[in-house]
């Protein structure tokens, strides 16, 4: 089977599918950067142009970055912060395998994102129902995916692998609770110094 | 090419640039529907010095104006020109002379009545326009009165069947229901106190305070309405101070229930507009008699203008003090046919305001709309965009009118830039339901074809394999 139609495969065959992943190495690091990047544009197309009727956004607020920092950013901090405390707790995972793996589990949902974006302007209120069963049904598969696959990667069991999840969401809250600390730390220290560089222009 | 000239020449009288809020609730600009035409000032009208006049009722029936010159103790009566035809200076009551004390509200019936609420004598006069009082109310003998609570009228209006309804300083039971003969009939509309946040943390730590601490707390009692006016059909209107009440402007029928309405975000929405915090205190509030309301805020003395819907219709004036059209101590609202009069209590002056050409076309093109009258109103609604494309409430108009005579394409674009999604989805079915009508011989002869070529196909290939 070809590499790129890999993902799909996966979609249909989890348990075998990402056996073969980890052991006869069938996955690509470039088809994973693929998938990151569908999922991003695709929360973008969705903010944009899910069904007029039905999208509480304004396009006018659409902020690029923050749809970045929740795709990209939470994804790279996600497979981080999965591969430490995994290598940590004896997974047998290395962190292309995390990376890619990952990445493949997402397909249902960025698929799904992008079918009912654009099935979204085509219905009519009493069938909104079903779209919004529809994307439930591709988050819910995508994190099936996801538990197989940490189960695969690290050779766990299931009770390890929901530990190892707490564990990889507790720290992903702390890097993101750091950075929001450094960052205004970072900003009074920036202040102090400009309002004492101000200040030694105006003596001089 | 004229419309655009007048308008640039009437903009820059205006000492305030128009604005309106978005559907999204944004602030963006507008063109002015109303400008400040003309004050009246004591001298205008030819009398001494008005020392804080803080009410004035106009009787579009009489065309009068009568204003309560609170700080002299008289009430001063225009006519509709604006010029002087009486004073009120000497009130008698069965013969013996009496004064006002530092009344704070007027009210004139069709009938030429005038009531007026004398706050520091606590009670309400009722006297003809000859200064000779027919009826002194005072506080009402009834164990429903709290016996702690002052009787301190503050604002006063009187119903059809001269029920007098009065805003009492410090009642929180709500507006107060007087009979025509000054006997007690009950308690109207109260605000009642929501459970904002603040409210809830607050009966949190007070689970926690010994008894001492929780007497110092204030007491979240409702607030008081700061103004009222009445309808042709009885319905009562309420402004209050308070924004966290969120009764704003509220709308009450007959036994005191509050009528249900689409919107409920009143006066400055943003906290911060012109980088400045807005908080919008409504003062006063005037139904018209073809049903628009104007609302009166005390904090950025600008009158905001809703339709009979409460759609914001426009926002005009200005705090200060010092140009004509803004205010240091707006006190009252009130129209005049299509203008809206606001009475300064510091600056003891009337302002006139009138409608632009913009402001005009938008009276009416509403006024057709809500009686119904979708498809004239298309005209002045499209004048209206060009005029103005912030004007969100013109394409709701021009969607209504076009759903109406089934452009539901049309409609549905229109209903976008209103961001009225309801409408949208509503236009959106029919339009659907169309397009699904008229492709579908398209479609089922499509299916029909790639069936027959399935099936043929496969014939052609059992055939072959038969053979072979």
């Amino acid at each position: 089977m070809k590499k790129a139609l890999y993902p799909l495969y996966l979609l249909i065959h989890p348990i075998d599918g990402y056996e073969e992943l980890k052991y006869k190495k069938r996955f690509s690091v470039s088809i994973s950067f693929v998938i990151i990047l569908l999922f991003f544009f695709g929360e973008v197309f969705r903010f944009q142009y899910y069904g007029f009727g039905y999208n509480p956004n304004d396009p006018k607020d659409l902020n690029i970055l923050f749809i970045l920092a929740r795709t990209v950013l939470l994804f790279i901090l996600w497979s981080l912060s999965n591969w430490l405390f995994c290598s940590l707790t004896e997974g047998k995972g290395f962190f292309r395998e995390v990376w890619a793996a990952s990445a493949y589990a997402l397909t249902p949902y960025v698929l799904i994102t992008y079918a009912v974006t654009i099935v979204s302007n085509v219905v009519v209120l009493e069938e909104i129902a079903f779209i919004n069963y529809l994307s439930f049904i591709g988050m819910f598969w995508s994190v099936v995916l996801m538990l197989v696959a940490m189960k695969t990667i690290h050779e766990y069991s299931l009770s390890k692998v929901i530990f190892t999840l707490i564990l990889t969401l507790a720290g992903i809250a702390v890097v993101l609770f750091l950075i929001a600390l450094s960052l205004t730390v970072y900003q009074q220290v920036f202040d102090i110094f400009r309002t004492m560089v101000n200040e030694i222009l105006y003596r001089l | 090419m004229m419309t655009a000239l007048n308008l640039q020449s009437a903009y820059a009288f205006a000492p305030y640039n128009g604005y309106t809020y978005d559907p999204n609730q944004k602030s963006v600009p507008s063109l002015n529907g109303y400008e400040p035409t003309r004050l009246i000032m004591s001298h205008d009208i030819g009398v001494s010095d008005m020392k804080s006049p803080k009410d004035f009722f106009v009787s579009e029936s009489l065309g009068r104006i009568y204003i309560l010159d609170s700080g002299n103790g008289r009430v001063i009566i225009l006519n509709a020109q604006y010029a002087l035809e009486k004073t009120i200076t000497r009130f008698t009551y069965q013969a013996k002379e009496t004064a006002l004390n530092n009344p704070s509200s007027i009210f004139v019936t069709d009938a030429g009545e005038i009531y007026v609420a004398d706050t520091a004598n606590n009670r309400v006069l009722k006297m003809d326009d000859s200064g000779r009082i027919e009826k002194i109310i005072v506080k009402p003998q009834t164990d429903m009165y709290p016996a702690n609570v002052a009787f301190e009228p503050l604002k006063i209006l009187v119903d059809k069947s001269d029920n007098i309804y009065i805003l009492i300083k410090g009642l929180y039971q709500g507006t107060l229901v007087l009979t025509g003969s000054g006997e007690f009939s009950r308690f109207y509309a109260s605000a009642k106190v929501i459970p904002t946040i603040e409210v809830l943390n607050g009966m949190f730590w007070r689970l926690f305070m010994t008894k001492e601490q929780k007497e110092a707390q204030p007491d979240y009692v409702p607030t008081e309405f700061s103004g009222f006016d009445i309808d042709n059909e009885g319905f009562i209107y309420t402004v209050t101070q308070d924004k966290t009440t969120q009764m704003t402007l509220k709308k009450f029928n007959a036994l005191g229930k509050s009528i249900a309405m689409n919107n409920d975000a009143f006066g400055d929405l943003e906290s911060q507009y012109d980088r400045e915090n807005i908080v919008t205190q409504f003062i006063d509030v005037n139904v018209e008699e073809n049903f628009f309301v104007d609302t009166l805020d005390l904090t950025r003395g600008r009158v905001f203008r809703y339709d009979q819907d409460f759609n914001l219709l426009f926002i005009f004036g200005g705090p200060g003090g010092t140009q004509l059209g803004t205010f240091k101590t707006p006190a009252a609202v009130d129209n005049l046919g299509e203008d809206i009069l606001v009475l300064d209590s510091d600056l003891a002056s009337i302002t006139v305001f009138s409608p632009t050409e913009f402001g005009r076309k938008v009276n009416t093109a509403i006024s057709l709309y809500n009686s119904g009258d979708y498809l004239d109103a298309i005209e002045p609604w499209e004048e209206i965009v060009r005029l103005n494309e912030n004007y969100s409430l013109a394409y709701k108009g021009i969607g209504d009118g076009l759903f109406m005579t089934g452009r539901y394409k049309e409609a549905m674009d229109n209903y976008r830039l209103a961001n009225d999604k309801e409408s949208y989805l509503r236009a959106f079915r029919e339009y659907r339901n169309i397009v699904v009508r008229q492709s579908f011989p398209v479609i089922f002869a499509a299916v029909l074809l790639i069936l027959l070529f399935v099936t043929v196909g496969r014939m052609l290939l059992k055939v072959r394999g038969r053979k072979r």
